[in-house]
């Protein structure tokens, strides 16, 4: 039988997996794989991340452990995850094509330097001299660790010869600025826990999921295991902000979801009204855990969840319970408003609470299966007062007016009416 | 019976705005290398008294004059005030007007909006640089009034905690916060006043950058800012001035030589325009002793503070020229 050829080429496969990914989500993987090192090597507390681009080039610095010879040569250079590599566990990174994809995306030369421990090593692709051999290999260096440029614990990845669209990105205020915000969302936890993330010299600030709570009014937090991923759901207040009230979700310590409105986490589905600025004091947090992270419902580029996926199918059962409780609750606080200007309730409890209790950070809560919350106020069944609107013509209102020696129209609502009642309902 | 003279300048004759309308005359007299100025046409918000349109057509000889005018119920009031039969009016607010009028000439455009800075500012301005011919002037005057502490806890609740990072967003959109932006500090005019001009220009870089994107090497628009103001005639107010100009035209804009001039500013460091507080006769001494050397002593330093001799120093070839009569 005779064969056709279909082996890949390599520019179809740098084609391939370099076109599904935004610039920004691009750097959060190499973001995530030094938060992923940081974590394996006794925490984030006191490790830095520092960014620097510009028009010509790119780098990243990191204090994180480093990368060892062995993972680089088994593993962190391949294309897809081998079977035999070690887990890491509650790692970010678990697609095996996040560092490769993004330098790949970025330019035509590109220099891995790692020291880990004893072994200090450079790995130096001329991308466009690489796709014309068939081997499917790198080269790399031995370096003297006496003579290694970075200290212990170190990677430094640089870029250059810069893709021409990637450079006018870079050049950019928008971008970084859209950057910085990314990721000061993404990376949350592991900011607030002490890791310095800083890019071209900015530090990048830290982003805190506050929500309210005191004697009056509480929140709902439960945690439930599926399969080997513990699910961590919280659901609550906060302040009024149309724009980032909503659902924020976490697998294994990195956001993947801000301000979720929308059907995916529950809104406007299955009898739950949609979003509306009346939930704007809504905020809710779902926080998935597993030691292999493939089991997490997120997607390739960690943006959003995969809504087909079974645990989060599962999850969104108990968002929405929780969810109806929180909604019941905003809904009881916007009508006992509109009563209150009503006159039809004297006291605004639910109100009073809502503004009484006092933010606070939400991994510090505790546990608790059902919101608490204040009684509303005694409604009274009809209004001690009405407005009465009428029309009349105009020559016949400033009649009365002179008649009664008035000037304003109400004035003359009030008058007439306390005459007719005076000398016929008394 | 005596003269007026003790009295100080009377800032409801904002003579700030007159040294500023003065200023960005001279910038916009070494557009030469672009063009002669009669080739221009100049569009701004006149009102009722033209005193930017008056300056440019007698001072620059621009007889292409637009006036845009949001008071469309009084047509008749601006059309008899008009000074000059070459202006012409558009009636409307500016971003429903823009798209009517001929921003493919070359144009110097001073948008002096009376109000704070609003989401207005950033589309009209995303209109105006995207349109422009290189060799173009894009001018944006707004109050530059801060936030107070107090307003914002109205507006958002005591709770929130980043009041002003949250405003910026509202007004500015996440992407043109500027990156290590901190809360403390931000009561203050300048803090803000700088927090818009960086907006300012990262919003235009944003919007070149887009266009550029499509075009070749040396048609791609770059952009410059060349003045920075601040000043306050009872109101906080800032301005911000962009030249356009396209790779191919970068020697015209060396040519230009803006850096020249003593109130050019490309960066975050602002001109302030600051009317000292004198009086006419300590005026007219003063203008006997120009031009002042620092360090120079004279006898007017008993009867006016050093800042005040120096502020003069810095603004007198701009001051406006005025009279006042007292009727006994």
């Amino acid at each position: 039988m005779a064969k056709i050829d279909a082996e890949p080429t390599k520019e179809f496969f740098i084609n391939m997996l370099t076109r599904d990914i935004a610039l920004d989500r691009a750097l959060l993987d190499l973001i995530d794989n030094s938060v992923d090192a940081a974590s394996a090597s006794g925490g984030v507390r006191d490790k830095h991340i520092e960014l620097e681009f510009a028009k010509e080039s790119f780098e990243i610095l990191d204090n994180c452990g480093g990368l060892s010879l062995d993972e680089a040569k088994k593993y962190a250079f391949r294309f897809g995850r081998d079977k035999h590599a070690p887990s890491t566990p509650r790692s970010v990174g678990q697609f095996g094509v996040g560092m490769k994809r993004t330098l790949f995306k970025l330019g035509r030369n590109f220099e891995v330097l790692s020291h880990h421990h004893d072994d200090c090593y450079k790995i130096s692709v001329n991308v466009d001299e690489w796709i014309t051999t068939n081997e499917w290999k790198f080269d790399f260096d031995n370096v003297v660790p006496a003579e290694c440029p970075i200290g212990v614990g170190s990677t430094k990845i640089k870029v250059w010869n810069l893709y021409p669209d990637i450079s006018e990105q870079f050049a950019i205020d928008v971008f970084k600025n859209g950057l910085e915000h990314e990721v000061s969302l993404a990376h949350y936890k592991a900011i607030n826990d002490g890791l310095k993330v800083s890019i071209n010299d900015a530090e990048v600030s830290n982003y805190e999921l506050l929500m309210k709570s005191s004697n009056d009014l509480g929140y709902i937090k439960k945690q439930i295991v599926i399969k080997d991923v513990t699910v961590t759901i919280t659901a609550g207040v906060s302040t009024r902000d149309y724009n980032t009230g909503g659902w924020y979700i976490v697998c294994n310590g990195r956001l993947v979801a801000e301000a979720e409105q929308t059907g995916l986490s529950g809104w406007g589905i299955d009898g739950i009204r949609k979003y509306h600025p009346d939930f704007a004091y809504f905020r809710g947090l779902v926080e998935f855990e597993a030691d292999d992270s493939s089991k997490l419902p997120w997607t390739t580029t960690k943006t959003g969840v995969d809504k087909d996926n079974n645990i989060y199918r599962a999850t969104l059962h108990h968002m929405k319970e929780a969810m109806r409780e929180v909604i019941s609750f905003l809904r009881e606080r916007t009508n006992e408003s509109s009563d209150h200007k009503k006159e039809l309730v004297d006291s605004t409890p639910l109100n009073a609470a809502l503004e009484q209790a006092q933010l606070v950070r939400v991994a510090s809560l505790t546990f608790s299966e059902s919101l608490k919350k204040p009684d509303e106020a005694e409604r009274c069944s009809e209004p001690p007062n009405i407005n009465v609107h009428y029309k009349v013509s105009t020559e016949r209102l400033n009649s009365v007016k002179d008649s009664l020696g008035v000037s304003s129209a109400t004035a003359v609502g009030k008058e007439t009416f306390d005459y007719y009642y005076k000398y016929e309902c008394e | 019976m005596g003269t007026n003279s003790g009295r100080t300048i009377n800032y409801l004759i904002r003579p700030a705005k007159s040294i500023e309308r003065k200023m960005l005359r001279d910038g916009f007299q070494r557009l030469f290398p672009f063009g002669r100025t009669e080739e221009y046409q100049y569009i701004g918000f006149g009102a009722k008294y033209f005193a930017d349109f008056i300056l440019f057509h007698t001072s620059l000889n621009i007889s292409q004059m637009i006036s845009i005018e949001q008071d469309y119920t009084n047509k008749e009031r601006y059309e008899f005030n008009k000074p000059f039969k070459c202006i012409s009016l558009e009636y409307g607010r500016s971003s429903d007007v823009l798209h009517k009028l001929p921003l493919d000439k070359l144009s110097i455009c001073w948008f002096d909006y009376d109000d704070k800075f609003s989401e207005t500012i950033l589309s009209d301005a995303a209109h105006l640089v995207e349109k422009l011919p290189s060799g173009s002037i894009v001018a944006l005057s707004y109050n530059s009034k801060p936030y107070s502490l107090n307003e914002l806890q109205c507006e958002y609740g005591k709770e929130e905690k980043i009041l002003y990072k949250r405003k910026y967003t509202e007004l500015l959109g996440k992407n043109l916060i500027p990156t290590g932006f901190e809360e403390r500090g931000m009561t203050g005019w300048v803090n803000h006043s700088k927090v818009l001009r960086k907006s300012l220009n990262s919003h235009v870089e944003s919007c070149l950058s887009t266009k550029n994107a499509g075009l070749e090497p040396q048609d791609k628009m770059n952009f410059s800012q060349i003045f920075y103001f601040d000043y306050k005639d009872g109101v906080e107010m800032s301005t911000v001035v962009f030249l356009l100009f396209s790779e191919k035209d970068r020697q015209r804009f060396a040519d230009c030589k803006m850096s020249e001039l003593s109130f050019y500013r490309d960066n975050d460091e602002m001109f302030k325009i600051e009317v000292p507080n004198l009086t006419y006769k300590e005026i007219k001494s003063l203008y006997e002793n120009m031009p002042f050397k620092p360090g120079e002593g004279t006898d007017l330093l008993k009867i006016v503070t050093k800042k005040d001799i120096e502020l003069f120093s810095q603004h007198y070839r701009y001051f406006p020229s005025f009279y006042e009569v007292q009727m006994v």
